[in-house]
């Protein structure tokens, strides 16, 4: 009973994961206006029905409401969509404009099925548990002084863990099923995926034969995906654990042209660093502003003294 | 501590759940799929990236026919794909456009083999599998034009018919083929050249009258 006081407790102190919450919030926001941007100019071909793409029904066909709409609409919902994240970016609105964000993304995707990945698939997710967090605390337009009640509080440090806990359940669900297939397990399966002509890059060439590299990049894979969720909370793994995940990530990047899904994967690693590190982070690049403020305040004060002077003789 | 503890409870019901439905398929999760249906709609996810690998390539073909008979194959996925790495680190719109026609391809052929999988253990035991696929197609056919994905390949052909329109087409059907990559043994051998494999194709689709015709 005293652990699970105690832990309850630990939970509801602070929020354990301020900063970083708040620089991952403006993240998310560039993170979505970068995705509308890709997509804009292939709206009459993934936001037209019946052009190219044909769409099913989604949930707010359910709802009772026509999602054709939406369609018609396409250009003035992508920019929704835009401003929501804008909004987000400056902490205006709060968990509200976080909801909006939600059911506007949660729309995009399902009308743009085919075309999704693994990282939007966990990005609706983590837009979800944002919701439940206090990722307001930091870098907003409008300072707030509300205190954060013990229970919100809790709320949001178990949203961050559900944050954590997906990315390493993501990995593990994954290793589990490639175990079940003989390439994986025969240590052959990169070869494989490098030569599908899909995700085939110009650098593929260089290495797709290689045995040795196929065999260690398939191993790699199956360890790292297998063990993250249960090492990266160790506080002498968890460095080669983010650092393995980042190399993993790049490879898939350059070598399979899956672009979005390496970049968010890796920004939710920052959850696994302590707040007490980012804190720092911040107060390091605050004085560094500070100092070149203060460089171009005194030129420009100088420069004026002089101007003043010339003036005067 | 009692709001704290209910927030827990929740926490833990959702984390349960989203276990259950997410992990390999099994008994009691087959047992529950009206309620994994019910979860998908707002819970989807799949995490089996690459798992296993595909181990082929897909070749796209639209087979025209002009008034006069005559007839023109041209494979799609093959240019797009060398485009997609033409332009490497920016070939976004590209890869827009691979991604809606495999995922299509790969979606009907998954609901094919998933279909013919039930079909086969309800009807055809002890019958020939090719006898069977036969007299399983006869009964999909119907709901293999009313998929969405069908719908959208027919439209990339209306728009390939458009872009060609001095050819003057009559009619076109989409050929679905597969070519398997060199076994991982076999890679340096070239006397070991994969073959293209059929794997479906659909009827053909009057551009006057819109409609598929037999």
């Amino acid at each position: 009973m005293d652990r699970l006081n105690a832990f309850l407790d630990n939970l509801s102190k602070q929020n354990n994961f301020s900063y970083y919450l708040s620089i991952f919030r403006i993240f998310i926001g560039f993170h979505i206006i970068k995705k509308i941007y890709l997509l804009w100019g292939s709206q009459s071909i993934l936001l037209s029905n019946g052009v190219f793409f044909e769409h099913k029904d989604i949930f707010l066909d359910y709802l009772g409401i026509d999602s054709t709409l939406v369609l018609d609409y396409n250009t003035l919902f992508l920019s929704t969509i835009v401003v929501t994240s804008i909004l987000i970016i400056f902490g205006v609105g709060k968990n509200f404009t976080l909801i909006a964000l939600y059911l506007e993304m949660k729309i995009l995707q399902d009308l743009t099925y085919p075309i999704l990945n693994g990282g939007d698939n966990l990005l609706i997710f983590v837009l979800l548990y944002l919701i439940f967090s206090k990722c307001f605390d930091h870098f907003t337009l409008v300072k707030s002084e509300v205190k954060h009640g013990k229970l919100s509080l809790f709320v949001s440090n178990l949203a961050v863990y559900s944050i954590c806990i997906h990315l390493g359940y993501v990995y593990f669900i994954s290793a589990i099923h490639k175990i079940h297939s003989d390439v994986w397990f025969n240590g052959t399966a990169l070869y494989y995926i490098m030569n599908l002509e899909r995700f085939e890059s110009p650098l593929n060439h260089y290495v797709s034969d290689s045995g040795f590299f196929t065999t260690m990049g398939t191993y790699f894979t199956l360890l790292f995906e297998m063990l993250f969720i249960f090492l990266v909370w160790n506080k002498h793994l968890k460095i080669v654990f983010l650092l393995s995940g980042i190399l993993l990530h790049a490879g898939i990047y350059f070598f399979m042209m899956i672009y979005d899904f390496e970049i968010f994967f890796v920004s939710l690693y920052g959850f696994f660093i302590s707040n007490l590190y980012w804190e720092k982070i911040v107060r390091y690049l605050d004085n560094q502003v500070m100092k070149i403020k203060s460089i171009y305040l005194k030129k420009s004060v100088t420069m004026k003294v002089g101007a003043t002077e010339v003036l005067k003789k | 501590m009692v709001k704290k503890l209910m927030v827990l409870f929740v926490f833990g019901l959702y984390w349960g759940i989203t276990v259950f439905f997410t992990i390999p398929e099994n008994y009691l999760q087959i047992k529950a799929i009206r309620l994994g249906k019910v979860f998908s709609t707002m819970f989807y996810q799949r995490w089996s990236f690459f798992a296993p690998p595909p181990q082929h390539n897909d070749r796209l073909y639209y087979q025209f026919i002009t008034h006069n008979h005559d007839t023109l194959l041209y494979e799609v996925l093959q240019p797009v794909q060398k485009l997609r790495k033409k332009q490497y680190l920016a070939n976004n719109d590209i890869s827009i456009i691979d991604y809606v026609l495999s995922n299509s391809l790969n979606n009907i052929s998954d609901q094919i083999r998933e279909n013919f999988g039930n079909y086969k253990y309800l009807h055809c035991e002890g019958m020939d599998e090719d006898a069977c696929f036969s007299m399983f197609l006869e009964g999909f056919e119907k709901e293999m034009y009313e998929m969405n994905e069908i719908n959208t390949l027919k439209n990339y052909g209306i728009r390939l018919n458009h872009s060609k329109s001095d050819r003057h087409f009559y009619k076109f059907k989409v050929i679905y083929a597969t070519v398997p990559v060199a076994k991982f043994a076999d890679r340096n051998n070239p006397e070991k050249v994969p073959k293209e494999q059929f794997v479906f194709e659909t009827k053909y689709y009057d551009l006057t009258h819109n409609l598929w015709i037999d």
